[in-house]
């Protein structure tokens, strides 16, 4: 729980904690001491002034002169915490009083035949019963009454002190907890921001810049080494992406040429076969040109998806956009895929308008529908396949559906990926359609998405802004391709 | 006289299908496996309807050729056509204000583009 609190509260808490205990410990023991010894103090003080005032008050007692014992009595006068004091005689009657306020009590204590004296706290005030004794005979009694408010006064005083003694140790507990604050908090607070600004900019060439050679200073630096040894590994990786791109780029080149002069040289041939008697033979023959021809335009798209690959990869991947049709493309590349549908006996369903004309690369648009629709036909499991096209105003959205092997979920997003397959490498290909066509698409402005699920095919909805003010076309049927 | 086309390539092996298949199609073909050659070639008296040019050659490259062809006011009106499997093709040729054919070229659009030059 006391980890979602932060590090500076917690300081503040511990320091607080720290120095407010002790303290209030320190202060409960003297203070309690203190008021212990004020108060035996004025006990004793009390007992001694009226012993004394007994002293004098025995002669004026013995001589039975009441002024000598005012006298006497009036020496109290001079202190107002002598509240009033009186002196009986042994027969308890009133013999001389001194009273600061309030008329002193007429009748006398039950403790004035006690012949030791007795001092007692009662309420605000201390009681002092004093026998007055000379020569051995006792006289009377002194009843002396002390205020307490000397230290009533003096506890004020102390809870006072004690109160701006808290509030100094508060400001002082505080002022230290801002300074561990900055001392700790601080400092890792900015090597948390480092951090972030480093997976915000993915700049790996920031630095921690805590110097320290405490354990903030060893955190700092451990990860400055961690950040080194993480660029160090982008740069390999980014190495060796560079070189596999350069790779794929010089290969696609160089396989261009030999493959040029197979492919002149096979048409060639086709072109302008020697005549050959036997039907049969020439039956094989046109066979093998048509095979060789066939694998030669494979290779040529192998050759073509690695150079559209490393152009992808460099950023280098213009369209040259002009009005043009998508059904008509669509119809197109259905028409170049006649052979293969006719091969596997696939109904390819087309759900589609006249027309659907939109400011678009046509090559490029042809290699999307090409590619979709080839994945169709390779994991459509012999089922049928829909083409739809959809038209609006501003966009264009092409469907390509095969009930099929379908793609799981956990691979539908990184299908779309360099060299990524859903399926395992049975299936042959370089695992580049998907990434291309959406480059394409997205070179367009448009998006690729995909719906599916395993066992039941899988649906792939492209939707290209269609760059101009086209009339919408109207009329979609379902037709048999 | 037969119309005359002119190949330079380094390829050894295009450059003898492109003959053979011109040839076999009424041309006379003269080629050259990089750009020096076909300039001193030229510079002899050689005159094709069209010449197709390859890119990336050693010694005198498609583009080093092309300039040097144009400093040349008796072989400046020879039109030439670039034809290279080499990356960035088009922009090339765009550069130098020629047309082109990439690699692997259909026999159907050669035949095209040459025989355009033929009716000039």
């Amino acid at each position: 729980m006391t980890r979602h609190v932060s590090i500076r509260t917690k300081l503040i808490a511990l320091t607080l904690l720290g120095v407010l205990a002790p303290i209030w410990f320190v202060l409960f023991l003297v203070g309690a001491k203190e008021i212990r010894d004020i108060r035996s103090d004025m006990l004793t003080s009390s007992g001694l002034i009226a012993s004394v005032v007994a002293d004098y008050g025995a002669a004026a007692l013995a001589f039975d002169s009441r002024p000598a014992a005012e006298d006497a009595l009036q020496v109290l006068a001079e202190n107002p915490r002598f509240l009033d004091a009186t002196i009986y005689d042994n027969d308890g009657k009133l013999f001389a009083s001194y009273h600061q306020d309030v008329p002193a009590a007429r009748s006398p204590p039950p403790e004035l035949h006690d012949t030791l004296s007795r001092t007692s706290l009662e309420g605000d005030r201390i009681t002092v019963v004093q026998p007055i004794v000379q020569g051995g005979e006792r006289y009377g009694a002194l009843l002396l009454h002390t205020s307490v408010a000397p230290l009533v006064l003096r506890i004020h005083t102390y809870l006072w002190d004690l109160l701006w003694l808290i509030v100094g140790v508060i400001v002082a507990s505080l002022t230290l907890a801002w300074a561990l604050e900055r001392l700790v908090t601080r400092r890792l607070l900015r090597l948390a921001e480092v951090a972030r600004d480093i997976a915000k900019h993915e700049d790996s060439t920031v630095r921690a810049d805590d110097r320290g050679s405490d354990e903030i200073g060893l955190l700092a630096a451990a990860f400055n080494s961690m950040l080194a040894e993480l660029a160090h590994r982008q740069e390999e990786t980014r190495e060796a992406v560079r070189l596999r791109d350069e790779f794929l780029s010089v290969a696609s080149t160089e396989l261009r040429t030999p493959l040029t002069s197979l492919k002149l040289r096979v048409q060639g041939l086709i072109d302008q076969a020697p005549p050959v008697a036997n039907p049969a033979d020439a039956e094989r023959l046109r066979k093998s040109f048509e095979l060789a021809e066939r694998q030669v335009r494979r290779l040529e798209k192998l050759v073509n998806s690695l150079l559209d690959v490393a152009r992808i990869a460099v950023g280098r991947f213009p369209l040259q956009s002009e009005e043009v049709d998508l059904v008509g493309i669509v119809h197109g590349v259905i028409g170049q895929f006649s052979a293969e549908i006719g091969r596997s006996g696939v109904e390819v369903l087309l759900d589609v308008p006249v027309h659907a004309v939109g400011c678009w690369d046509p090559l490029r648009l042809e290699q999307v529908v090409v590619n979709l629709l080839s994945n169709a036909l390779k994991y459509g499991a012999g089922k049928p396949i829909e083409i739809a096209v959809h038209l609006d105003d501003d966009q264009a959205s092409l469907i390509v559906r095969d009930h099929g092997i379908g793609i799981d979920s956990a691979d539908q997003a990184r299908i779309f990926e360099r060299f990524e397959r859903a399926v395992s490498l049975n299936y042959g290909g370089l695992g580049l359609g998907l990434h291309i066509t959406r480059e394409i698409v997205h070179a367009h402005g448009g998006t690729i998405s995909v719906e599916s699920e395993p066992g039941k095919g899988a649906a792939f909805i492209v939707v290209l802004p269609r760059g101009l003010r086209a009339v919408a076309e109207a009329g979609q049927a379902w037709t048999h391709a | 006289m037969d119309p005359c086309v002119m190949v330079i390539d380094d390829d050894v092996d295009i450059r003898e299908t492109i003959q053979d298949l011109l040839e076999l199609r009424g041309y006379h073909v003269l080629v050259a496996g990089d750009g020096a050659n076909a300039l001193a070639e030229l510079k002899r008296g050689a005159h094709p309807q069209v010449i197709l040019l390859d890119l990336m050659m050693p010694g005198l490259s498609g583009e080093d050729f092309r300039a040097q062809q144009l400093a040349d006011e008796r072989l400046a009106d020879i039109p030439v056509v670039v034809l290279s499997g080499a990356r960035g093709v088009d922009e090339a040729a765009r550069r130098m204000g020629v047309e082109s054919l990439p690699k692997p070229v259909e026999l159907d659009q050669l035949m095209q583009t040459v025989n355009r030059f033929r009716q000039r």
